[in-house]
């Protein structure tokens, strides 16, 4: 019986029986696998109120990115008020509770290397809004999604200067510039300030920060008006639009928003001009870009830059600007 | 280059033949067992590609079916839509304004009767005057004082072709006040409208407001069947209307080939080249709008993007074909096991005279066939070998005998004897004659070791013989010799005549005193010869000259001591059975043998084939009567 098997035929039809057995092995396990439904992933969205209406087209996004990558998203309103400690906390917190993947707006660029490099090690980071500081080595782990700053700045001041025969001099200009903590904002205020001069103008005077910004701006209106305000944070630009209705002022406004307030005080010639960044392309990416790293962790996480558009009265309800600054929600 | 593609050639096909060589099977089942696997294989492929092909069509025809009655379906449901919003647009122009005043206010609550009943699709509906002058309006809104109606195209347009009714593309809606108002995406229906105010006839548009979501809502509940494919809405130019990916398309993350869906007639479009890939699009224009309602069924993805799909393919493919080698192994086992056995059965057996391997008989009517026959040639096979065991043995004895007898003793004694008388009684030359007589006829027995001799030597052997015996018997006997010339230079054994004409002698003549006489023919007949020894003696019993031939006639004889049998064995042996000796003898008449030969010529070949062995006409070389060299 053993000399039978040795013949070469024979140990040839057990290589081919052996092989296809496997094969069939292999192909069961596999349908099985395929056919267990997949568990979706998880991702937590933890950004600065993200269920509030000035979120919409963001939350919009996000959802339709979760819908086609098998995603479970957890918002997390951070009411943080620029504290990377409990920034920490709550993305530690979130991974716990079985997130995959974080998806962050940071409240402050400065001093996150280690808390970027500590959490990066745990589970992947979509940094959405603006950037922070992080070392070669978590590039990989942590990717960006924002607005082109430099460009935004620069074009707020151009956009500013159009309005008076494209010259700044002699005008007085205040400057709502929001967290500048933050990289994106920095960057865009250092764009604008650097146009401005290029303009011809001066900054009449810069606010700063979160904490007491709506008072201090009053006591600015109240003493030192100026002819125009460009504001860099949605927020921001909506204070200075009820401000303006509630007391009849008479300054211009431009600033940064997308929310359906900025666009009725836009609709209403309230404010002057919107830029509106695509928050719909910025939440989509940012759930797609994170999948794809869950789904493939070798496939590292990217850096993305999103558009922006201006919007004024005149156009905001034409066929490409009622698409991005209505998006239908399903 | 011709040498060198030559050499490339041959070096392929060497190779070719290399790898076949060591891949052919070695056994009939194996054989056997590959070709049905083949077949099977190769079977199963054309089968499967077939079906495979024939399945994929009809399946795609009937993707293709069924999504058109979808998109049928849809689009009619659409049209429906459509057409309500036309009926309550015709309610309002032709029930309510045409009756009514506008100043009056049942015309304010007519409205709102209407848009309260449909409410669940219609986001409003409004009365403009000519001038772009809100008039009424439900639910109630105030305009929005930076809109103007008279610059937007549904207005434009109802009053450009009052006849028709208009639709617009679903829009932001902008001409209310308030930020409850604000971002509704709604289909405008403007139709325009003969009013009467204060008693005065004027022309107004009637503008009915339709909640988009509740098409998107109509659109994104088609399911596309696990075909893979989608459905969008657009214009006959090929702006998105609906589109389930539209979000991602106005933020340019992807595209849509729309206008070339756009620009196909209504129908199934199969193998369009659409987007990059060869797509199925089937196109249902909504009638009054002209918007094309279009699905898109790609023509790969429904049978080749599930995973789980090949994978079972792979899987059906991998048991049919074990199942189709296991099966192929054991029906080629069946077939081959008896050729297997009857092998086996034979396989390092050895035939001899006593030995013959049983040959396995069994399996189909041809391996039987085969066996039996097998072991009847096995059966000839040893009974051949007994056969020539048992010649070679008589011939061996014979040919020891004849060897014995070249020098017999006891007649060199005699003839010595004599010749020592003779001496002594002064007869040299008879002495002389003696002894050359002896000397010739032990050069011719010994013959330099040869069993052929020509018959010329034989007989001169045979004259010796009998001129010794006549000096030794006093000459009372007389041999003649008469033979044809033809015979002389024939091939024969040797030691054949002088036993016989020692017999003559002895049981003959010797008795006669001086009356015996012998006489030795030959001649040629056709293809034999025949030599007589014919004596006028004593003659034998008829039951004598039977037993003559026989083993007892093998007994020494006085004389040489080679008995007639042997003669007759060695001739029969070297030649054949057809030859050999007859005798016929009468009591007091005499004896008669007769030599019975065949006609061979002495030459170098036939002495060389007969000293082998080979008798007469069984030389492979040539025939019988030999080739001259």
């Amino acid at each position: 019986m053993r000399d039978k098997m040795q013949t070469p035929e024979n140990r040839g039809l057990i290589a081919i029986i052996t092989l296809l057995i496997m094969g069939i092995i292999l192909c069961a396990v596999l349908m099985g696998r395929a056919g267990i439904e997949k568990k979706p992933y998880r991702i937590s969205v933890i950004v600065d109120d993200v269920t509030g209406t000035s979120r919409e087209s963001l939350t919009a996004g996000l959802k339709q990115g979760a819908l086609e990558k098998n995603v479970r998203l957890n918002y997390v309103t951070s009411y943080i008020q620029g504290d990377l400690e409990k920034l920490e906390d709550l993305m530690e917190q979130e991974i716990d509770n079985g997130a995959g993947a974080l998806i962050v707006q940071l409240p402050s660029s400065n001093e996150t290397r280690d808390m970027l490099f500590r959490i990066s090690g745990k589970v992947p980071v979509e940094l959405i809004e603006t950037d922070g500081e992080r070392s070669e080595e978590d590039m990989a782990l942590i990717g960006c999604i924002e607005a082109d700053s430099q460009s935004l700045g620069r074009e707020m001041a151009s956009s500013a200067a159009s309005l008076y025969g494209g010259s700044l001099k002699g005008i007085r200009i205040g400057l709502l510039a929001g967290n500048v903590r933050t990289s994106a904002l920095r960057d865009r205020q250092r764009a604008f300030e650097d146009e401005v001069k290029k303009l011809g103008g001066n900054l009449t005077w810069t606010l700063t920060g979160t904490d007491t910004l709506s008072e201090r701006f009053e006591d600015k209106m109240a003493t030192d008006k100026v002819d125009i305000i460009i504001s860099q944070e949605e927020k921001l630009t909506l204070m200075a639009g009820r401000y303006k209705e509630d007391n009849g002022a008479d300054y211009k406004l431009l600033g940064l928003g997308s929310s359906i307030d900025n666009l009725a005080y836009l609709d209403n010639r309230v404010t002057d001009m919107l830029f509106s960044v695509n928050n719909y392309q910025m939440g989509y990416m940012a759930v797609v870009d994170t999948a794809e790293v869950l789904e493939n962790r070798y496939s590292g996480m990217k850096n993305r830059t999103i558009s922006f558009s201006k919007v004024t009265a005149d156009n905001i309800y034409s066929e490409d600007h009622q698409k991005l600054l209505f998006p239908f929600i399903k | 280059m011709g040498e060198e593609t030559n050499k490339e050639k041959t070096g392929g096909r060497s190779l070719i033949k290399k790898i076949y060589s060591r891949l052919e099977p070695r056994s009939i089942q194996g054989l056997l067992l590959v070709s049905f696997t083949i077949v099977t294989v190769l079977s199963m492929i054309f089968v499967g590609t077939t079906l495979y092909s024939t399945f994929r069509g009809r399946l795609k025809r009937a993707y293709a079916q069924g999504n058109d009655a979808i998109v049928t379906q849809t689009g009619q449901k659409l049209e429906s839509l459509l057409r309500d919003m036309r009926v309550l647009s015709d309610t309002l122009n032709y029930t309510v304004l045409k009756n009514l005043d506008l100043e009056d206010e049942k015309v304010s609550s007519d409205l709102e009767l209407l848009y309260e009943s449909n409410k669940n699709d219609v986001v409003s509906m409004a009365i403009y005057s000519e001038e772009g002058e809100l008039i009424a309006t439900s639910p109630a809104a105030a305009p929005n004082p930076h809109a103007n109606p008279c610059e937007q195209d549904w207005f434009i347009s109802a009053l450009l072709k009052p006849e028709n009714q208009h639709f617009t593309p679903p829009h932001v809606q902008n001409l209310f006040a308030g930020k409850d108002n604000m971002g509704r995406w709604v289909i405008s229906l403007s139709s325009a409208s003969y009013m009467t105010r204060g008693g005065r006839p004027e022309n107004g548009v009637i503008l009915v407001d339709m909640d988009y979501s509740y098409v998107e809502a109509m659109l994104e509940n088609i399911d596309a069947g696990g075909s893979g494919g989608y459905f969008y809405l657009c214009t006959d130019d090929g702006d998105l209307i609906y589109h389930p990916r539209y979000m991602q398309i106005a933020s340019g993350l992807e595209s849509e080939d729309s206008s070339l869906a756009a620009g196909l007639t209504d129908g199934i479009h199969q193998s369009v080249r659409y987007g990059g890939k060869k797509q199925t699009v089937i196109v249902y224009t909504v009638s009054y709008t002209g918007w094309k309602l279009i699905s898109i069924v790609p023509e790969r993805g429904f049978l080749s993007e599930s995973d789980t799909t090949g994978y079972f393919l792979l899987l059906v493919m991998q048991l049919t074909l074990l199942m189709a080698i296991l099966l192929n192994r054991l029906i080629s086992s069946r077939i081959s096991s008896p050729i297997r056995l009857l092998t086996a059965s034979i396989r390092d057996k050895e035939v001899s005279g006593d030995q013959v391997p049983k040959v396995y008989i069994g399996g189909s009517g041809e391996v039987r066939y085969l066996g039996r026959t097998l072991q009847k040639l096995l059966n000839q096979i040893s009974f051949l070998m007994r056969d020539i065991v048992s010649e070679q043995e008589d011939k061996r004895k014979s040919e020891l005998d004849a060897l014995q007898s070249q020098i017999n003793p006891h007649f060199l004694y005699n003839t010595l004897d004599s010749i020592v008388w003779m001496i002594e009684g002064g007869r040299n030359k008879d002495a002389v004659f003696m002894v050359s007589q002896l000397a010739s006829l032990f050069r011719i027995s010994l013959s330099q070791g040869r069993t052929i001799i020509r018959v010329e030597e034989e007989l001169r052997h045979a004259e010796n013989y009998s001129n010794i015996q006549k000096i030794r018997f006093r000459n009372s006997f007389e041999t003649i010799f008469d033979v044809d010339k033809d015979v002389l230079n024939c091939c024969t054994v040797k030691l054949v005549i002088q036993p016989i004409l020692e017999n003559a002698i002895y049981y003959g003549v010797k008795e006669l005193g001086d009356e015996g006489r012998i006489v030795i023919r030959g001649r040629r007949e056709g293809d034999d010869i025949f030599i007589e020894v014919e004596d006028n003696g004593l003659g034998m019993q008829y039951s004598q000259v039977e037993q003559i031939l026989t083993e007892r006639g093998r007994r020494h004889a006085k004389g040489s001591g080679v008995g007639l049998i042997n003669v007759h064995s060695r001739i029969r042996l070297r030649f054949g059975n057809e030859y050999g000796l007859k005798i016929w003898s009468e009591p007091d008449e005499g004896t008669k043998v007769t030599i019975h030969l065949p006609y061979i010529p002495y030459n170098d070949g036939n002495l060389r084939m007969l000293e082998n062995g080979k008798p007469r006409g069984k030389d492979p070389a040539g025939d019988a009567t030999g080739s001259d060299e």
